[in-house]
């Protein structure tokens, strides 16, 4: 029965990716980070 | 299709020797962006940004790459497989996700390489904070893909499960 649920760290992990990759869309979507900003006046 | 032990072993050696190599890698690339920040030798300073755009192309990408294809071959070639169990899941996305950071981040790595290289650049312009970030967070997930590698914490996808009921099907 065990082998059939979902082991409690995957529920971690998968919240943990999933703010990961939420946070890095917003970041680069507001254009607060990527390649660009470390440009130095170029 | 399963491979043979002596190709199975074979696959498992480059597997390791090409992640394993990319976290070391990582770590030097780590104490290049410590000199970077904290040395107070203008030379070195701008001899560890300029050097970091080449490490990136001819070490870190080619190993980035090494650790995909031959984790591909490992998980495709053994019991494991790559959608079955979620270990090897998520050490596939964690190498997918940190591959594809780091080659848009090569970018960075050149525009930070052009910075230290002009002599009229000022060595504040110079340092930046940003491959030590950088380096730091990735460093942290191949660490994890490698406990997670060592440990094989269980648990299978729903895939993986319906597969194995599938063959106990047909062995029955």
């Amino acid at each position: 029965v065990a082998e059939q649920s979902t082991p409690g760290w995957v529920k971690v992990f998968g919240i943990v990716a999933l703010v990961v990759v939420v946070l890095l869309v917003v970041v680069l979507v507001t254009g607060g980070h990527g390649p660009g900003r470390h440009m130095l006046g170029k | 299709m399963i491979l043979a032990p002596s190709l199975r072993n074979l696959a498992l050696t480059a597997h390791v020797t090409a992640s394993v190599g990319w976290l070391g890698a990582v770590a030097g690339f780590l104490a290049l962006a410590v000199v970077g920040l904290a040395s107070d030798d203008a030379q070195r300073v701008r001899a560890a940004y300029l050097v970091m755009e080449p490490i990136g192309w001819f070490v870190l990408v080619p190993l980035a790459f090494a650790s995909l294809v031959t984790g591909l071959v490992q998980s495709l070639g053994t019991k494991w497989g790559l959608f079955r169990h979620y270990w090897v899941l998520f050490k596939l996305l964690i190498n997918v996700f940190a591959t594809f950071i780091l080659l848009i981040y090569m970018e960075t790595l050149a525009s930070v390489g052009d910075v230290a290289g002009d002599p009229s650049a000022d060595l504040g312009d110079v340092r930046n904070a940003s491959p030590l970030l950088h380096a730091a967070l990735a460093l942290f997930l191949l660490a994890v893909a490698t406990v997670l590698a060592v440990y094989k914490p269980r648990g299978m996808t729903r895939y993986g499960r319906r597969r194995d009921g599938e063959r106990a099907v047909t062995m029955s």
